[in-house]
């Protein structure tokens, strides 16, 4: 059988360098979703509402919401700047792959191989002694305040 | 962190992340959905409606925004606990959410 491809679950120094990649693109696709916005609230400017303060909205939000994009990719880089942005050397062929330590975690507390499957079973915990970056509670509170913050300031637009 | 706590797997805490994105992204087409219910859209017969369904999307997506804040925390709370995962209380109410405000804006324009 041939052995999984460097990069894909089970490897841990290609599958490390591609949930972060994966993580960033979603901040990216959010910062975008988020300037995008901003083009749309310039139709805000109506009567009701003057359109220098309906583009102030819309680039808070886009403001906030690619500075905690940029925070937070630059956090995953910074950790995903280590051996794992390279991936391990395929096994020659007919050698049975040995699963990294990290690799085998998830599996500790699981019966299924990690490598079975695309998404690890959301039970399974275990200690990890370099996750690519800490949780990143000020970028993710940032964003939905930013959010929360836009959708009450346009509600009161529309109520007013 | 206290003895009981592990830190989790770090594809845990990044497709946790992604999730709330995912989530973010749905609040923020709302929050634009709204926007362009109220200004682009050509008003119907029956007066205030679109006000009201573009406030009811903008509401949506600030409930959205803020729970999906909370269940970020929480998940992330779960996991390093090695607790069960907290049930997703916004997934049946944006099912409500657009179910409802999708019925009523079909029943605006069908009977417009």
């Amino acid at each position: 059988m041939r052995p999984e491809p460097a990069g894909g679950d089970g490897e841990e120094g290609g599958e490390r360098g591609l949930q972060a990649e994966r993580t960033e693109l979603a901040w990216i696709r959010t910062a975008l979703a988020c300037g995008g916005l901003t083009l749309l609230t310039g139709r805000l400017g109506g009567d009701a509402v003057p359109a220098p303060v309906a583009y102030a909205l819309g680039a808070a939000v886009a403001a906030t919401g690619l500075a905690a994009a940029l925070v937070r990719i630059g956090a995953l880089r910074r950790a995903a700047g280590g051996p794992w942005r390279s991936p391990p050397p395929l096994p020659p062929a007919g050698a049975s792959p040995e699963p990294a330590p990290a690799a085998r975690r998830p599996s500790s507390s699981s019966p299924s191989s990690p490598s079975s499957s695309s998404s690890p079973p959301p039970s399974s915990s275990s200690p990890s002694s370099s996750p690519p970056a800490e949780p990143p509670r000020l970028a993710v509170g940032l964003l939905a305040a930013s959010v929360a913050a836009a959708d009450l300031v346009a509600l009161a637009l529309l109520a007013a | 962190m206290s003895e009981t706590e592990n830190e989790p797997d770090y594809r845990f805490t990044l497709a946790n992340e992604r999730t709330f994105l995912a989530w973010m992204r749905t609040s923020i087409a709302l929050l634009a959905g709204g926007i362009a219910l109220r200004e682009l859209v050509e008003p119907f017969s029956v007066r205030g409606a679109r006000t009201a369904l573009a406030v009811a999307a903008l509401a949506l997506s600030l409930v959205l925004a803020v729970t999906s804040y909370t269940r970020w925390a929480r998940v992330q709370e779960a996991m390093r606990r090695g607790e069960p995962l907290p049930r997703p209380l916004a997934v049946p109410l944006l099912a409500t959410g657009i179910t409802a405000a999708g019925t009523a804006a079909a029943l605006l324009i069908l009977f417009a």
